[in-house]
């Protein structure tokens, strides 16, 4: 079983995400914004991080947070979930257009909206475990 | 060297002086002598004032001996004067006696006059010239400043609508987000995640369940019309798409609604490709708003009819039938107005949100069409979409 990090700015998505995935056995930790997400998510030797995008001091702090932790050694190998309720058509439709282009531009393995369904949360996460 | 071409004026009187005044106007002609018996003859002051010599005497000798002055008027009109000057004057001076000189007055004179005339009337028309410059560039200042006041403005609106436009996207964002939340438990109740739940309860879950779904689309659906308005059509990126596959990919997302529905689509094709320069992701969008509702408003186990053909001004045309409740003739351009939904399509399909057709009309704006409707109510209905061959 794996331990997943989520950093996300509403404690409700958090407990939600934690109330499926716990379940199956999974090791869950938390930040609610992305202030040292290096230590802290290679401190608990994360397996897979979900990540938000929104975050209320800066509308784009979730992109960053990405891209550090791509360019981190200590986080690089890590798949990250990024879970927004952005959604493709929003305002950062762009970026998530570029995302076959130009990896380095929006660093995720995997993007799903808010809110994810139960069995799609469950299915996205073991894909991206194996 | 003796100077040439000089002139001598006897008689300093009204005619002398009148002679003299016109001949004075005449560039290169050098008038070195006027004479008269009187010492206040009205010509003499003129003549002092342009320096010339003046000489008192009724016959001039002084004059008749100079051998520059090859011309001589004789204006004081004695014809013994005139005789005198005649027999004494050197060979090649000529005398032109007083009629000759009135003729030589008159002539320059009225050239003078159309040439003062002209200077005058050029004159006018330099200020003329001069005025309506001052005008045009009043005016042009004017316009400048009209101009300038208009681009503020527009900046100004624009900007007004900028900020809008973020507000909604900023609203409708903040209160998506809550939203998944409160989705996101209902979900885990439903599937048990936090404890089994009595039937009952699955029941309200699953009601609440369906509005959080639409509530969720319409928010969706809220984002990104705000997202079109607010859009630049410089930032759409266009390209060459093929319009058949990007049909055949849509008709496959609804499959499982047309399944539910029993409802089939008929698209003929050879497999063409029929390439539109377009925004793939809008298109798709609004293909895919034209067969969701051609879904939700036909009957039951019926049939859409999907065509795509090349019409004689070599346009690409995109057309959909349904034949389901059909929309009444005075509805047709209201459907495109945000939040419109009429009686029977409320009633048909609740769960719109009246969004789509003004979602796809942008878009069919950003791709320089239209979409034209026709329908026969209780019969069917037909969207069209003309787009420029690539």
């Amino acid at each position: 079983m794996s331990n997943i990090y989520i950093v996300d700015d509403d404690q409700d998505i958090i407990d939600a995400v934690t109330m499926i995935l716990e379940p199956q056995g999974h090791k869950i930790s938390y930040q609610t914004n992305p202030k040292d997400i290096i230590e802290k998510a290679s401190d608990f030797h994360a397996d897979l991080i979900i990540l938000d995008v929104i975050f209320p001091e800066e509308d784009d702090a979730g992109f960053k947070a990405a891209r550090t932790l791509k360019l981190d050694e200590k986080t690089k190998e890590i798949p990250i979930l990024m879970l927004s309720a952005v959604n493709e058509k929003g305002p950062y439709a762009g970026t998530f257009s570029n995302k076959d282009r130009d990896a380095i531009y929006l660093p995720v393995d995997q993007f799903a909206e808010k809110p994810l369904a139960p069995d799609k949360l469950l299915s996205l996460v073991g894909e991206m475990l194996q | 060297m003796p100077e040439k071409n000089a002139i001598a004026i006897i008689g300093a009187g009204k005619a002398g002086k009148a002679l003299l005044s016109v001949l004075l106007q005449i560039p290169l002609i050098k008038i070195k002598y006027i004479s008269d018996i009187k010492k206040d003859a009205p010509g003499l002051i003129l003549a002092k004032r342009n320096d010339i010599e003046v000489i008192y005497g009724k016959y001039a000798e002084k004059i008749l001996k100079d051998k520059d002055i090859d011309m001589i008027f004789e204006v004081t009109g004695s014809d013994e004067v005139f005789n005198y000057l005649q027999k004494n004057k050197l060979p090649e001076c000529n005398i032109m006696n007083y009629s000759m000189s009135k003729i030589i007055f008159f002539l320059l004179n009225s050239q003078q006059d159309v040439a003062k005339e002209l200077r005058q009337y050029k004159l006018k028309l330099a200020e003329r010239v001069i005025e309506r410059t001052d005008e045009l560039e009043k005016a042009n200042y004017q316009l400048k400043e009209q101009i300038d006041l208009q681009q503020k403005l527009n900046e100004k609106l624009q900007q007004i609508n900028n900020e809008k436009t973020k507000y909604l996207l900023n609203a409708t964002h903040q209160l998506k987000a809550p939203f998944a939340a409160i989705q996101s438990y209902v979900d885990i109740l439903i599937e048990g995640y936090a404890d089994h739940i009595s039937d009952k309860v699955l029941v309200v879950l699953e009601k609440i369940k369906i509005r959080c779904t639409l509530l969720t689309s319409l928010i969706r659906k809220m984002l990104e019309l705000a997202n079109l308005n607010s859009a630049v059509e410089e930032n759409i990126s266009v390209q060459k798409e093929n319009l058949i596959d990007l049909i055949e990919k849509i008709i496959d997302d609804q499959a499982s609604i047309l399944e539910n529905h029993k409802i089939t689509v008929e698209f003929p094709h050879s497999g063409q490709k029929e390439n539109i320069n377009c925004n793939r992701e809008l298109i798709e969008t609004m293909i895919g708003i034209l067969l969701e509702n051609a879904i939700n408003y036909s009957f039951d186990n019926s049939t859409i009819e999907i065509t795509v053909e090349v019409d004689i001004k070599n346009r690409t045309i995109f057309s959909i039938n349904d034949h389901g409740i059909g929309i009444e003739e005075k509805n047709f351009s209201r459907i495109f107005n945000e939040y419109f939904r009429s009686y029977s399509a409320a009633e048909k399909y609740k769960n719109g949100t009246g969004l789509g057709l003004p979602i796809a009309k942008r878009i069919a704006e950003f791709h320089h069409t239209e979409i034209l409707v026709d329908s026969i109510p209780g019969k069917g209905a037909t969207f069209i979409v003309p787009f420029r061959k690539s």
